[in-house]
């Protein structure tokens, strides 16, 4: 199955720029279906960046973010061609990971 | 206080007076459509000089800088991504016959949007994309998609993704139930209509670039070039048919069924004053236009 | 709830008004609805022609 994470990151010498598209319903819990039944919360809870074994962005999310986050975000250092590690768990357990080459 | 209620009614009786002395000069015309799709191009050009005739398209990030810049941003990272892969995927899997989308549409289903609707003069009708695939599926056994959910904007996604660039190309024949069809859905556009009383044209050719509550306003130019849209009130894909009967509901009207004859008139004539001007093939906006 | 009754609310009402018993609602109802009716009936014959002012020409 394909993986649920986009992401591209762009190395600018001092800084690296990142950008990921993540595939997830992230339901809060507080809609109801067609039927007039809540559609149980499924939201991704962690979201971590890493570089070089360290974090470099983690979020802690809760029922307030949408289907299918974007996140964009800066950090200090990172080298073309190096690795970055992106993983995360959501309500139910489930995980995902992807790795991207910074460019 | 009295001035101003004077200047108001004066205005008003002038107004209605402008308003009587219109409509005679029109009368029952033989419709012309290549004459209104010219005035229409105009109307526009001319209210927005700065704005290239390819980029009306893009409708309201064509309207405002900061939403432009904000869209650009997010194009290297569309969230209409995830609504293009099924499509590309729904439209390559056959149908438990064996057969496939490929064998319903010419040139296999590939690089043929832009010439959608078309008016059959078998069926004397105008027929959409979204029409012509339910049909293709029921012709081979399968159930017909709902035309407001996920499944049908997926496909026309990937329908309109690989005819990104190519411009509107539809036709009109010389048949005097083609001019008719293209007439009513003219007649659809510029029509008031539910509790607000908003015309299509209310928003799309008086107001476009204005705000209607937070939301910039497209212009009825190149409104149907960007379709199915991604839209962050619907945290995903919409069709044409979803936005038409969500914008009726909108204005407080009773939305008619999707894929009826006045929605398919009408797309059949927005389409053609857009004649020209190229296929976003999957856009993408906040709520509004 | 049939299709009719998500379009024409106030008939709706009429109708479950009348279906309780409670006529003097149903009758309130009712003439609600054959107002709304009548709008709109003038709003579709008003606009009939309105609409070519609006004409982009």
């Amino acid at each position: 199955m394909a993986s649920t994470i986009r992401v591209r990151a762009t190395s600018s010498g001092e800084t690296t720029e990142v950008q990921a598209l993540i595939q997830h319903p992230m339901d809060s819990g507080f809609v109801k279906d067609a039927k007039g039944e809540v559609i149980p919360p499924h939201f991704i809870q962690e979201l971590t960046f890493e570089y070089n074994g360290k974090s470099v962005f983690v979020a802690d999310w809760g029922a307030a973010v949408s289907k299918d986050p974007y996140v964009k975000f800066s950090f200090k250092g990172g080298k073309k061609g190096d690795d970055l590690k992106i993983s995360w768990v959501d309500n139910k357990g489930a995980t995902d990971t992807a790795t991207a080459k910074i460019q | 206080m009295r001035s101003v209620i004077h200047f108001a009614s004066a205005a008003l009786a002038l107004a209605a007076l402008a308003f009587t002395a219109v409509p005679s000069a029109v009368a029952a015309d033989k419709p012309d459509p290549v004459t209104d799709a010219k005035a229409f191009k105009n109307f526009f050009t001319q209210k927005f000089p700065k704005v290239k005739l390819e980029d009306f398209v893009n409708g309201p990030y064509s309207m405002n800088e900061d939403m432009h810049r904000q869209w650009e941003e997010k194009e290297q990272f569309p969230p209409y991504e995830f609504s293009l892969d099924m499509g590309k995927e729904m439209f390559s899997k056959p149908f438990k016959n064996g057969k496939s989308y490929a064998d319903c549409f010419p040139n296999k289903g590939i690089g043929i949007r832009q010439n959608y609707p078309y008016f059959d003069d078998k069926e004397g009708k105008v027929v959409t994309l979204e029409l012509a695939l339910n049909r293709c599926r029921e012709a081979n056994g399968e159930p017909a998609f709902s035309y407001v959910k996920d499944e049908m904007a997926a496909l026309t996604a990937y329908m309109a993704f690989t005819s990104r660039g190519k411009p509107f190309d539809i036709k009109i024949p010389d048949d005097p139930r083609a001019l008719e069809a293209y007439q009513n859905g003219k007649r659809y556009f510029y029509t008031r209509r539910g509790q607000l009383n908003f015309s299509c044209a209310t928003c799309h050719v008086q107001t476009p670039g204005e705000r209607i509550r937070a939301e910039v306003l497209a212009p009825a130019l190149g409104i149907l070039n960007a379709m199915p849209i991604y839209r962050s009130e619907w945290s995903g894909m919409g069709t044409i048919s979803r936005r038409f009967t969500t914008c009726n509901s909108q204005i407080r009207g009773v939305p008619l069924n999707p894929q009826d004859d006045e929605y398919r008139d009408l797309e059949y004539y927005l389409s053609y004053v857009s004649n020209g001007l190229p296929l976003s093939g999957l856009g993408g906006c906040e709520k509004g236009g | 709830m049939s299709a009719t009754d998500c379009r024409f609310p106030a008939l709706a009402a009429a109708k479950k008004a009348a279906d309780a018993g409670d006529f003097d609602k149903a009758i309130a109802s009712s003439k609600e609805a054959e107002a709304l009716a009548k709008a709109s009936i003038f709003q579709a014959t008003s606009e009939k022609e309105a609409w070519k002012a609006l004409e982009i020409r």
